[in-house]
């Protein structure tokens, strides 16, 4: 909702505003992600090593 | 329950150790039908806003409450359509929400002023809302444990799929016949296909076994499925009795939680921001600089093409890899794509070959990044909270009690 309200107001100031604000989103996007601990390992790996496991 | 003597049939561990029959796919074809219609009218105003701007003579930034009470409309339809799900069956709960998606639609396609598009745009965004969770839900108990996780991300990936094909045809019927002819369009297919849902599609097993009187309604379902049970047999679920999936919200945060909480609350803000961002605007900012129309459907159509192909492509690349480099990266690579279009010709009288080509870029991998979002949050919380608030973004259940 934000961005429809948001994006009305940035599209009036044209291509530039609107471009920049798509990146900045996903440069937040990116933070957010990376504060992320706890990621999940490859699955393809783990199942490789379950099965030369003794 | 019944009398001893009645065979007593656990229909979640039936269908989980099943094979996923044919007639299991077809239903999941169906609602996945249902969501391509739903991603359709919900990106259908994005197309259309660029055509209304000349016939009513209003600004860009008039549209802005109307994007808003659409999206309104589906934050209150998801829980109220789940409520409905769990009450009534998901069955007339998703047909409902089709019909009423279809009808705001249609009757779009008679207004002549920002009000009544508001109002309706409100009631779609309800139908819309309402749908994706009821038709997840439908797929994810149609479908056995291990097929499960696949069976919801073919129905998810049919929201960029609908908005592609509303492009492509954006592009085509509006140059020709005008936007009332686009919602036309757009409200009368789902229309018609809530009629062949009606006539088709079953109620889930799982809600009908919670029934007794749906018992022998159950039973004749799970012998087309494939399943010999005795027409006077009695069912249980027993997967859905569990009391211990009601957890606070404080849980979400407790420590050694709250670090990634707030990392995918972030993360989820800002992403959806980005792709709400171009669902909504993107064929407004590009004919108001002067590209026409077909030109600029053909971008959001792309745009979700490009998504629809992240989706696949980011559930094989993070199975190698893992969550954190694909979805770090991907997000990254989002940025500078959306950065590289600042150097994109976009005057009318431009080549757009490197526009489109970025904005499916960007839609591949902005798309590409929500959708792991999920699969993500479902792995952070441990089970006891997965049960309850992570559900709430990472599988249907949840979209239904959020």
């Amino acid at each position: 909702m934000l961005s429809s309200l948001g994006g009305a107001a940035i599209i009036q100031a044209g291509a530039v505003p609107y471009w920049y604000a798509l990146a900045g989103a996903m440069v937040c996007a990116f933070a957010g992600l990376a504060w992320v601990r706890n990621h999940f390992p490859a699955t393809v790996k783990i199942d490789a090593t379950r099965a030369m496991a003794p | 329950m019944g009398s001893p003597s009645r065979t007593v049939v656990d229909v979640g561990a039936l269908l989980d150790g099943s094979a996923w029959s044919a007639y299991q796919k077809l239903l999941t074809m169906l609602a996945a039908l249902a969501v391509i219609f739903d991603g359709f009218d919900i990106q259908i105003l994005a197309f259309a806003i660029p055509s209304l701007l000349g016939e009513w003579q209003v600004t860009r930034s008039d549209f802005a409450p109307v994007v808003a009470l659409g999206l309104a409309g589906m934050a209150c339809g998801s829980p109220l359509a789940g409520y409905c799900g769990d009450r009534f069956g998901r069955r007339a709960a998703l047909i409902g929400c089709v019909a009423l998606f279809g009808l705001g639609t249609i009757a779009t396609a008679f207004v002549n002023g920002l009000a009544g598009l508001a109002v309706l745009r409100f009631l779609t965004g309800m139908g819309a809302g309402g749908a994706l969770p009821n038709a997840s839900a439908l797929t994810a108990e149609f479908a056995p444990l291990r097929r499960r996780a696949v069976a919801v991300k073919l129905t998810i990936v049919c929201v960029p799929l609908g908005g592609m094909l509303g492009g492509l045809i954006a592009a085509r019927v509006l140059p020709a016949y005008g936007w009332r002819a686009l919602y036309a369009i757009g409200g009368a297919a789902p229309l018609l296909f809530a009629l062949v849902l009606w006539r088709v599609l079953p109620e889930s097993p799982r809600f009908l076994a919670r029934r007794p009187a749906s018992w022998p309604r159950l039973a004749r379902l799970l012998n087309r499925m494939g399943h010999a049970v005795p027409a006077d047999a009695t069912f249980e679920e027993r997967a859905g009795r569990s009391g211990a999936d009601r957890v606070s919200l404080r849980a979400l945060f407790r420590p050694g939680l709250a670090r990634d909480t707030a990392g995918l609350w972030i993360a989820f803000f800002f992403c959806l921001a980005s792709i709400y961002l171009v669902f909504g605007w993107l064929p407004a900012m590009l004919t108001a600089q002067g590209i026409n129309v077909a030109t600029a459907s053909s971008g959001l159509a792309v745009y979700n093409f490009g998504g629809v192909l992240g989706v696949l492509l980011w559930t094989v690349l993070m199975t190698y890899l893992g969550s954190r480099g694909p979805m770090l990266y991907g997000s990254l690579a989002c940025a500078a794509s959306a950065l590289a279009l600042l150097l994109a010709p976009i005057q009318a009288q431009d080549d757009h070959t490197w526009l489109i080509a970025g904005l499916f870029v960007n839609g591949l991998l902005a798309n590409a990044v929500q959708t792991s979002m999920f699969a993500l949050a479902a792995h952070v919380y441990p089970t006891s909270v997965r049960a309850s608030s992570v559900r709430a973004y990472a599988t249907p259940d949840a979209w239904e009690r959020c």
